[in-house]
């Protein structure tokens, strides 16, 4: 798991944790306003360095690749701290959407545009695209982890991986019609509407 | 299927495309054999190879059990809920798998899970899979292929799969590739099982 599972954890450190997260959120928006700017492609890892201030060694230490600055937009972090916080008592699936909802409640103006500006941009850039599915990987791994903690099972446990699949497979569904996409499509409210409304009918197994 | 001879001579034609560049792949490595390779071998031109794969990478992740699966999925009673469906379907195409069925599938798994960029033009296909599989469902339901459940329950097939056969770090069991055909079955067994537990709506 990559750096972002340890700054998820909220340790007594927490100073340390803070400046590590300003410094991913600020290589993050460097990166974001350089491809506004350039495009995505003339756009290089030494220029957003040098923009947020920072050697390209530390910005590889954060994101190890450039694609992954845009794929790792630390949704699925605030996803994860949010599922912690859901009672116990809660099932799995009503969990994870309180958590989506909990996630989506906590959104400033500032996160709900790096949202839109990197979901369209995993949609139009082929190189983002092609990381993504690494991502999903390590996704489903990461909400697997927070699955698995909860019901006090394994992380490799079947109910856990399928339900952790599932997830990321229904989100898959809900955003990744690659072709054709605009922006205007759907708003990060309507999306995450969605997504709760899909969520419903995991939980009810996927009936029609 | 209708059209029946031309169909099965296309069907033979992308089959032997398929085993000839698995072949090369084996003796001299997957980057290394070119596409231009694989269509002498196969005695076919490099336009001819892609008409049948637009891409070197399409040639592995398209493994053709995802056209039989959904062309099962098709087959299936009208009464049966879509996961059930889905299942029995999955069920009747792992049972009639040949010996060089359940080679292809070996040798693709392992290769996808080995190479960064067969895994890069994955994302597009899981894309591409999750339309089609919408598609079915719409046919069977009478639903818009774009209806929020139908591209839901399609993702949550996907999505399945991904957590079955993706290397997930920290995971045992994925990064030992299915080295026999024992394995091939197991995991067949276990996406069967972890669909029960979408159709049960995902109880932990």
């Amino acid at each position: 798991m990559t750096g972002i599972a340890g700054a998820s954890q909220d340790r007594p450190d927490g100073l340390r944790e803070r400046k590590k997260a300003r410094t991913r959120a600020a290589i993050r928006e460097h990166a974001l306003r350089l491809f506004r700017e350039n495009g995505y492609q003339r756009t290089t890892v030494e220029q957003i360095a040098a923009a947020a201030e920072v050697s390209p060694s530390t910005f590889f230490r954060y994101f190890p690749t450039k694609e992954d600055v845009v794929l790792q937009d630390d949704m699925d972090t605030r996803m994860v701290e949010a599922l912690e916080r859901q009672p116990a008592d809660l099932s799995p699936l009503s969990a994870v959407r309180a958590a989506v909802r909990d996630a989506f409640a906590s959104y400033t103006e500032a996160d709900l545009e790096v949202i839109a500006e990197t979901t369209l941009l995993s949609m139009t850039v082929p190189e983002i695209r092609a990381r993504a599915t690494d991502e999903f990987a390590r996704t489903i791994g990461i909400i697997g982890e927070a699955l698995a903690k909860r019901a006090g099972r394994p992380a490799d446990d079947l109910a856990v991986r399928t339900a952790a699949g599932a997830i990321i497979g229904v989100m898959m569904s809900l955003t990744m019609p690659w072709h054709g996409w605009t922006s205007d499509m759907q708003t990060v409210e309507d999306l995450f509407g969605r997504i709760d409304q899909a969520l419903a009918l995991l939980e009810a197994g996927l009936p029609l | 299927m209708t059209g029946g001879l031309r169909e099965r001579k296309k069907a033979r034609t992308r089959a032997a495309i398929r085993r000839h560049a698995l072949r090369l792949f084996r003796e001299n490595g997957y980057q290394r054999t070119t596409v231009e390779q694989i269509a002498a071998a196969a005695e076919v031109s490099p336009s001819t190879f892609f008409r049948y794969f637009p891409t070197k990478e399409d040639l592995i992740l398209q493994d053709d059990v995802d056209t039989q699966v959904v062309e099962a999925f098709e087959r299936q009673p009208a009464g049966l809920k879509p996961v059930a469906a889905f299942r029995a379907a999955l069920r009747e195409v792992a049972g009639s798998f040949s010996q060089a069925d359940l080679d292809v599938i070996r040798e693709t798994t392992a290769l996808i899970r080995a190479d960064p960029e067969i895994r890069a033009r994955a994302t597009d296909e899981f894309a591409r899979m999750i339309t089609v599989i919408s598609e079915a469902l719409a046919r069977r339901s009478g639903r818009p292929a774009d209806d929020l459940a139908v591209r839901a329950i399609a993702g949550g097939f996907i999505g399945v799969i991904l957590s079955i056969t993706l290397p997930v770090e920290g995971w045992p069991g994925v990064e030992g590739l299915p080295g026999d055909d024992q394995a091939i079955i197991a995991m067949f067994e276990r996406l069967d099982q972890a669909l029960a537990l979408l159709e049960a709506g995902l109880p932990l």
